[in-house]
């Protein structure tokens, strides 16, 4: 009896511990961008290489802020705020709703591009593109960002 | 044995010695090598370390590198003169380039721009220092070739490697020009070397660049600044595209305090291995005396002192196996008789000791026999010895078999057996001597022959004949030579039989006396020469004077000597007395000889010369003035030793004489071969020649063989004036007797020699003037 005492003990203390670090852990301030967005295809460093390639008049939008952006972007792409971003900013940037359109910010962990992405297919875009890995996996395949 | 010894145990100890210097000198070695990889150690670890900070140094460089070279291809100027594809306003272009970003192009030493189309053909390009050459054509051909491999989306990447161009090591890194779509490539080529001077003070140690072609690009101030400084230098190789060597990086570590360190831990790890091989090396050695010298030293002193078999087991300190074998097999070669199995003499008298020594106490009885087989020689010469052996053993099994366990039963060698009894009386030693005899009774079938052995046995009882070993065993033999005169089986000792042998005892222990006490005396009796009349020699006899030898002649005397041992000592003792008496009277007579008798078993002695030699030594006489005299018989013997003991003796310088010549059968070959200067006829013939003409005949014939051999003659026994004549008128060399004198004491002999020329002077003139 006594070693049965002993051995809930040892494993009840753990246990809570264990229960209260637990929500600590996983409860993060960090947002994690879902894998897809309704309306637009996600795409990743190489796909956004080849649709650049294959649509001239593809335009490309930094969701990031002015600073980050001046920190250096992909070359090519317009800095569009996603707070700026609303049906009459994009609409000055392509009036045709079939331009295609693709949208990054910092990486996966930033929530801009993907509200932005969401903006645009409010406003009736059709042809939308999502660079989810955004800088972060643009720079971790070693292709350039200029200043 | 004692050599054989010391080379075994100066043998271990010297290979446990060995083997520890060998240890020693292994730990050595081994610290040379641990000193060394340490050493490479380090090395490789200094030259990872260089190569780390190297890339890291070059990365930084190429991250600025590659930054400038996506700002430039940005410029419409750049970009407008990449679509003309026009070598000229490109190399413009990016001259203008250089002159705006002249800062930054410093800094980190940008020396060539181009500018290659889509298909990464070369266009044209710019150098810092402007040269037509140098724009004329691409650098970096592997890193252009690598870029034009590429596919899609991989063009996009900025490209960066280490190429060598004439000669030189340069960083370049292709940017692609147009963004998302480019349509041409930036190269941008930046001099490492200054960026890889970095290297030094981030380490914080002396560096060295050197081209792969030897040329030293850079060094810092501290290299070498103290070249007496032991330094561990790392050669780090910056490889190229192609993987070739494009520049050294050599960096400097000082050695010492590493070289402390490790001088510190070789001498902790020296003191440590002197420690073990000294405790090993004396572990052994303790080891080595306990188990092996010391047991060896105590078994020869055993040996020596004829002690073995007395220790008992656990006084012994043997573990070894090999040890304990050995010493078991010598104390049973030391006790016993390997033929038969039974005990030796040694052990026989060492019992009978015991017996003695506990008998006085307990006031016990005991009986001896001497035992030995009556023809056994018989069989031993017709049948053969290992019949004779196997018949030994079979007798000596039988005699055994009658016995009680507490009876000790030895062969003393030969056929000669030897029987303790204890507590037998008279009684029980007869009864024991029966059943002896019933034992031996059936015949013996040894090797197919049958024989029947038949033994002899005398036998002396304790305490009621003697009460010591030697006459104990005296005894018995006395009454074993009843036993055996008479023909009996068995004789027991009876005081009347003591008569014969003490009547021995006596004049030997008289003669042993004389020789131990200095009581020998020599005569010397003169040899003349019969034409002249001079003393020739004398010869040297010996004087018994004692009153138990008083029956005894010289003869016997020496016959006794040689049966008791005592002819040895008797005959050093009278040659050294003759030595002393010659070297006295040569300061008279330089020329004066002595002539010595030497005894049959003198002549067997392999040490003869080596005695007699020694002698002339002692009292500083020349072997010339000795001659020796063998008796005929004695010579003619075929003893090897007897004829080399005669050419060594006249190889010494020592005159031979062959004495009682005529008595023993001479042979002329052998005497011919032998170096004999000198022939004694004997007295019996000298002294009958008057009355009996076959005498006369004998001696004439004998001084015409001589003379005819070139051998002199001297005649013995000439006892009387007419003999003397009548030996001259043969022709006899030399003459010898109680007519010319008898023997002289030493002290005469000088004064004889003086008197004696003219004495016979007379004589021989006489004879002369008929």
């Amino acid at each position: 009896m006594v070693s049965v005492k002993l051995f809930t003990r040892l494993l009840v203390l753990p246990g809570i511990l264990i229960a209260l670090a637990t929500p600590l852990t996983t409860w993060s301030f960090e947002y994690n961008s879902p894998e897809h967005i309704r309306g637009a295809k996600t795409i990743d460093a190489e796909g956004l290489a080849d649709i650049a390639q294959s649509s001239p008049s593809l335009l490309i939008v930094d969701a990031r802020m002015a600073m980050d952006h001046a920190k250096g972007y992909i070359e090519g792409s317009v800095n569009l705020v996603d707070s700026d971003t609303n049906c009459d900013s994009l609409g000055e940037l392509a009036p045709q709703i079939d331009t295609p359109m693709v949208f990054y910010c910092n990486g996966v962990n930033c929530d801009r591009s993907d509200i932005a992405v969401k903006i645009a297919r409010d406003c009736g875009y059709r042809r939308l593109y999502w660079f989810r890995g955004g800088v972060e996996e643009w720079q971790a395949k070693r292709f350039p960002l200029v200043k | 044995m004692s050599v054989f010894r010391l080379t075994i145990q100066a043998g271990l100890v010297l290979a446990i010695v060995i083997t520890g210097l060998i240890g020693a000198v292994l730990s050595f070695n081994t610290m040379g090598v641990y000193r060394e990889l340490n050493i490479d150690f380090q090395r490789e670890s200094l030259e990872e370390i260089t190569g780390l900070e190297v890339h890291n140094q070059i990365k930084h460089a190429g991250a600025i590198l590659s930054e400038v070279g996506l700002g430039i291809q940005k410029d419409p100027e750049v970009r407008e003169a990449l679509r003309g594809a026009d070598p000229g306003p490109v190399t413009l272009a990016l001259s203008t380039q250089f002159r705006q970003g002249a800062v930054t192009a410093n800094v980190i030493r940008i020396v060539k721009l181009g500018l290659y189309d889509g298909a990464l053909g070369y266009i044209g390009g710019a150098t810092k220092v402007s040269s037509p050459d140098a724009a004329a054509y691409g650098w970096c051909p592997e890193l252009i070739s690598r870029a034009a491999t590429r596919q899609g989306a991989e063009r996009l990447q900025v490209l960066e490697g280490v190429c060598v161009h004439d000669g030189r090591p340069y960083y370049a890194s292709l940017v692609p020009v147009g963004g998302l779509r480019p349509f041409g490539y930036l190269l941008l080529a930046l001099d490492p070397v200054m960026t890889l001077e970095g290297v030094g003070p981030e380490l914080g140690m002396p560096v060295r660049l050197v081209l792969s072609g030897g040329e030293v690009v850079y060094e810092s101030p501290e290299w070498n600044s103290s070249p007496e400084m032991p330094l561990l230098v790392a050669d780090y190789v910056l490889p190229d595209e192609k993987g070739d060597t494009a520049l050294h990086i050599l960096v400097a570590k000082p050695l010492s305090r590493l070289q402390e360190r490790l001088d510190f831990t070789e001498r902790r790890l020296i003191a440590v291995n002197v420690v073990v091989i000294c405790l090993t090396v004396l572990i052994a050695l303790l080891f080595l005396k306990k188990f092996i010298f010391v047991p060896l030293n105590r078994l020869r002193m055993q040996i020596q002192a004829g002690t073995l078999g007395e220790t008992s087991p656990d006084q012994r300190l043997i573990s070894f196996s090999a040890l304990g074998d050995l010493y078991e097999t010598l104390e049973r070669q030391a006790i016993t008789d390997p033929l038969t199995g039974l005990y030796n003499r040694a052990l026989f008298e060492d019992r009978l000791k015991q017996f003695i020594a506990q008998g006085k106490r307990s006031g016990s009885k005991a009986a001896v026999f001497m035992m030995d087989m009556t023809r056994f020689k018989e069989v031993n010469d017709s049948l053969g010895h290992h019949v004779g052996d196997e018949l030994l053993r079979q007798v000596a099994s039988r005699i055994r078999g009658g016995l009680r366990e507490s009876d000790t039963l030895a062969r003393f060698g030969g056929d000669e057996f030897a029987l303790i009894l204890p507590g037998a009386g008279e009684e029980y030693t007869r009864r024991v001597s029966g059943k002896i005899r019933a034992a031996l009774d059936p015949e013996f079938h040894v090797h197919g022959h049958v024989i029947s052995a038949t033994l002899s046995i005398g036998a002396s009882l304790y305490p009621a004949h003697a009460r010591d070993v030697s006459n104990l065993m005296r005894y018995a033999d006395i009454a074993l030579y009843h036993a055996k005169r008479q023909g009996e089986f068995f004789a027991l000792y009876r005081q009347a039989d003591g008569g014969n042998a003490s009547a021995e005892h006596a004049p030997v222990e008289a003669l042993r006396e004389l020789i131990e006490q200095d009581g020998l005396r020599v005569a010397y009796q003169p040899l003349i020469s019969a034409s002249t009349g001079q003393v020739s020699y004398y010869e040297a006899l010996i004087r018994c004077d004692h009153p138990e030898l008083r029956r005894f002649s010289v003869e016997q005397a020496i016959e006794l000597a040689e049966r008791n041992d005592l002819i040895r000592p008797l005959s050093d003792r009278v040659f050294g007395l003759v030595c002393s008496d010659l070297a006295r009277w040569r300061r008279f007579q330089p020329a004066i000889k002595v002539g010595v008798n030497v005894s049959m078993s003198d002549m067997q002695d392999t040490m003869l010369i080596g005695r007699l030699e020694s002698q002339l030594q002692v009292h500083g006489v020349p072997a010339a003035s000795i001659i020796i005299e063998v008796t005929e018989s004695g010579v003619m013997q075929d003893v090897d030793r007897v004829q080399t003991n005669i050419k060594l003796l006249a190889d010494a310088g020592f005159t031979v004489a062959i004495d009682d010549f005529g008595t023993g059968q001479a042979s002329l070959a052998r005497l011919r071969k032998l170096p004999v200067h000198c022939i004694k006829i004997d007295k019996s013939f000298v002294m009958e020649m008057e009355t009996d003409t076959d005498a006369e005949k004998i001696v004439r014939a004998t001084i015409d063989l001589g003379h005819d051999l070139g051998i002199r003659v001297v005649a013995e026994g000439v006892q009387s004036e007419p003999i003397y004549r009548q030996l001259s008128g043969l022709g006899c060399d030399t003459l010898q007797g109680f007519h010319i004198s008898r023997p002289l004491p030493p002290e005469r002999v000088i004064p004889w020699s003086v008197a004696a020329a003219s004495r016979f002077a007379g004589e021989v003139r006489l004879k002369s003037s008929r």
